[in-house]
């Protein structure tokens, strides 16, 4: 392929969330006789995590020198700011009655994600 | 799958970015080398090539603060075919400023493509977050032309967790393409297959196997486009996974 000076480059991953195992909450009693909150796992892999999409774009601009190639590039990850999520975090929290409930929050990947760079390539 | 793990997701991560760096300048005019898979990486950088380069991210959370990357990195092809790539993050968060990660891979070819059976290339990789060697990785690529339209590549990896939670995870990808048009159209198949050990619970399955249609087209001359969809289980579940690049050359 002959060389050019612009390229675009646009890449899509898409993949069916991974199986996870969930974390359900028991009432237990304390040493005190206090009520409390506990987790636990529920069946293994019985869960799936929701579907994880990213769509990336780099556009660059190529120079030929007597020292090789030159690129500048300007890119984006994650163009559409999809929050894929690869885990979930479990809190306890109160809420207006005064009863314990379990909170679940997933952690996402990257937000959407621009940069730009330079490359050189070239011999020695 | 330890992908899900942010330590070992910046491993996978900085991986990426290198291979892209790799798949870019690792197939100049006049390569030898096939072309690359969707996937499935086929050979390291032509010798006496190098390739340095620098780029700085921005992420603007919803709800944390707001930081920035700078990513400088070099690939070295040296005559005696070994190739030694190098990235370094350094981050700025909240007005400070620190060093996050340095990722370095060796990569050595047993001989000039075609010399050798199999065309094997054996990789050493090594992720450090902070200032703590994290992950350690090991690979041993393989390829090679059939009858002049036959092409098949296999990527076979290790990966292990030095610190933390224990975690291994050992991976297989491998492409086998038919060139229906010369150097225009190629189709054929993509096959993965990864089992990982871990003490993480937030691990994803133990077992993913899957297999799918794979493409490289030429579309025109100024556009090429490489795709792969594989399907199969993941821990007795039904599983997807499709990758779609499209490139566009201009002058």
């Amino acid at each position: 392929m002959p060389a050019r000076a612009w390229s675009i480059n646009v890449s899509y991953a898409f993949h069916t969330g991974w199986p996870i195992t969930l974390a359900e909450t028991v009432e237990v009693v304390r040493d005190d006789g206090e009520r409390d909150l506990a987790w636990r796992a529920e069946k293994l892999y019985s869960s799936r995590l929701p579907a994880y999409y990213r769509a990336d774009v780099r556009v660059t601009r190529k120079f030929r020198t007597d020292r090789g190639d030159v690129r500048l590039f300007f890119e984006v990850v994650n163009l559409t700011n999809r929050e894929n999520v690869f885990a979930y975090d479990y809190e306890k929290a109160i809420d207006s009655s005064g009863a314990y409930f379990m909170q679940k929050e997933g952690e996402t990947w990257f937000p959407l994600l621009p940069s730009i760079g330079i490359s050189w390539n070239g011999g020695f | 799958m330890t992908i899900k793990k942010m330590t070992f997701g910046t491993l996978l991560i900085g991986a990426g970015f290198l291979c892209i760096s790799m798949q870019a300048s690792a197939q100049p005019v006049g390569s030898s080398a096939p072309e690359s898979f969707a996937t499935t990486r086929v050979h390291i950088n032509e010798p006496r090539e190098f390739s340095y380069f620098v780029r700085t991210e921005s992420e603007f959370p919803q709800e944390d603060p707001s930081s920035q990357n700078f990513i400088p990195g070099v690939i070295f092809g040296y005559p005696s075919r070994l190739q030694l790539a190098m990235r370094f993050i350094v981050s700025r968060e909240e007005r400070s400023t620190f060093f996050d990660g340095f990722y370095s891979e060796v990569g050595f070819a047993f001989g000039k493509y075609g010399a050798v059976p199999l065309n094997p290339v054996a990789i050493f990789g090594i992720s450090i977050e902070g200032f703590d060697p994290n992950a350690l990785r090991g690979m041993i690529q393989l390829s090679g032309i059939l009858n002049r339209r036959w092409v098949w590549a296999a990527n076979i990896a290790l990966e292990s967790t030095v610190g933390g939670y224990r975690e291994r995870e050992f991976l297989l990808n491998s492409g086998l393409r038919r060139e229906i048009s010369p150097g225009n159209l190629a189709v054929g198949g993509e096959l993965k297959e990864v089992y990982a050990i871990s003490d993480n619970p937030d691990a994803g399955p133990p077992h993913e196997s899957l297999i799918g249609p794979s493409i490289v087209w030429h579309v025109n001359p100024i556009c090429t486009l490489r795709a792969n969809s594989l399907w199969g289980i993941s821990s007795s579940s039904p599983r997807n996974e499709t990758n779609f690049f499209l490139e566009f050359e201009l002058d």
